[in-house]
């Protein structure tokens, strides 16, 4: 079932007080699907994220995922969360865990795996980023890059549907930024769903399927790398691209 | 040779004091000791309680800190010690008074300080706990709890050395603690100076060692390459 579509989102709004963060977003995530938004800051692209798993509450408008209405009242956040990973900014690591525990943690409290099993997926997830040797360190004791990627093996270890990506790239030093879209790439090419935000233009052309750009809250362009930087239909997206490239 | 003999003479006299102020010490450590621990139990609950903003407890818990910090200890110790046995009719021992007394009181400012703790956990790691799907409990539990109770180790056993100290007022409720044995020594010897001194740096020894331990246990738990 390659066109099985993981999460569909429809007319979804979202307003703080007089500001309208949101103002009917739509679109569909198709299993193995990469898809990128792109915006600039502030045009809601967090906060569309975060009503995705309900880390805020959406005003109106409906998310599925899968078979199941995410938005409806009576569905248990948490068993949708688990199946939504997330990677931040910020990384956001425990910081009181090794690298390894950060991994198992959802595992062992959240799925319930017996210790063992969790420590074994934990191993395999930090090998798959590269720092299986770094296992038994502390967060505060690794680079920006290297805690990155103890987040996406984090978000991984769960077995989410789909992982959304918030900014992954721009807390890092330029220097580190290279390694987590390198992972991000390889995570790709595994045929993993993801959805990322970010403003990294050349890895968008070279692993979105579609990219959509977000203006003022809503989504103002959207299609294939190769149309939209080549032929913008939006003149907010000629005017981005131009600043973001030059 | 009058100073020699004279600091004989005290040596002596301590040495006859001895054994009487360490009984007195011991009732300070297990009453201190005892009260802390009631204490910690009741500031975390309260604390977690107040933070996860639990509606209907929510104003008994405020009311309870407020209490608690806005009226002296020792009236506090009074009001139980004579208010109990008469309002719920119950005859307990003086000392589990003093303890339940002693321990809701340092439960109050315990619960402040913990919760002082939990709320300087960055909203982002518990974003990331809520995004693997953790139960709120779940992080209060396995990320919040951990991560402040280990900011709090240096203000919570400073606040052990504050209930120690505090013990000493157990005296007027006629618990035989070590300032209460100290007085009966004085009353006998009219030698307050010497027995106070020595009463003193008792205590002082207790609290000396609790603050070595805080480091100790400061180091101990320690997260690795964490600055804060």
């Amino acid at each position: 079932m390659e066109n099985e579509t993981i999460l569909k989102v429809s007319n979804l709004h979202k307003r703080y007080d007089a500001l309208e963060v949101l103002k009917g977003i739509s679109f569909e995530l198709k299993k193995g699907e990469k898809v990128v938004i792109m915006g600039r800051s502030g045009a809601g692209k967090s906060t569309l994220l975060r009503c995705i798993n309900r880390l805020i509450e959406p005003d109106a408008g409906e998310i599925h995922l899968g078979d199941t209405r995410v938005t409806a009242t009576e569905t248990d956040v948490t068993k949708i969360r688990r199946r939504i990973g997330m990677v931040f900014q910020h990384f956001e690591l425990f910081s009181h865990l090794t690298a390894l525990d950060n991994v198992t943690v959802g595992p062992i409290k959240v799925l319930n795996l017996p210790k063992e099993k969790a420590v074994e997926l934990g191993l395999r997830y930090l090998d798959k980023v590269g720092l299986k040797s770094k296992a038994h360190s502390f967060p505060a004791e690794l680079s920006g890059g290297e805690k990155q990627r103890v987040g996406i093996a984090r978000a991984l270890a769960m077995n989410p549907d789909l992982v959304m990506f918030d900014e992954p790239t721009s807390a890092l030093d330029p220097l580190l930024v290279g390694e987590v879209l390198d992972t991000m790439k390889e995570l790709a090419r595994e045929g993993l769903t993801m959805l990322i935000v970010t403003h990294e233009i050349d890895f968008a052309k070279e692993v979105a399927d579609r990219i959509m750009i977000m203006n003022n809250g809503e989504i103002v362009d959207e299609g294939p790398p190769s149309l939209i930087f080549s032929d913008p239909k939006h003149e907010f997206t000629r005017r981005f691209l131009q600043r973001r490239l030059s | 040779m009058g100073i020699i003999e004279s600091i004989l003479d005290t040596l002596s006299f301590f040495y006859e004091c001895l054994p009487t102020l360490l009984d007195g010490l011991q009732i300070t450590i297990i009453s201190s000791v005892a009260s802390f621990f009631l204490g910690l139990l009741v500031g975390s609950i309260v604390a977690v309680l107040r933070v996860e903003r639990i509606k209907f407890l929510n104003p008994f818990l405020t009311a309870y800190v407020e209490i608690v910090r806005g009226t002296p200890l020792l009236v506090q110790l009074l009001f139980l010690f004579y208010g109990i046995p008469i309002v719920f009719g119950l005859q307990m021992p003086p000392l589990a008074v003093g303890i339940f007394s002693i321990g809701l009181c340092t439960g109050a400012y315990q619960s402040e300080i913990i919760r002082t703790g939990i709320q300087s956990i960055s909203k982002g790691q518990i974003e990331a706990s809520q995004a693997l799907g953790m139960t709120r409990w779940k992080i209060m539990q396995f990320i919040i709890l951990p991560q402040a109770l280990r900011i709090v180790v240096p203000t919570l056993i400073n606040e052990f050395i504050t209930v120690t100290k505090d013990t000493s007022m157990l005296m007027v409720v006629s618990i035989p603690e070590l300032t209460r044995r100290g007085s009966w020594i004085v009353y006998r010897t009219f030698k307050p100076f010497e027995v106070f001194g020595l009463v003193g740096a008792m205590y002082f020894a207790l609290a000396y060692a609790s603050s070595r331990l805080s480091k100790y246990i400061e180091k101990k738990y320690q997260i690795k390459g964490l600055i804060r």
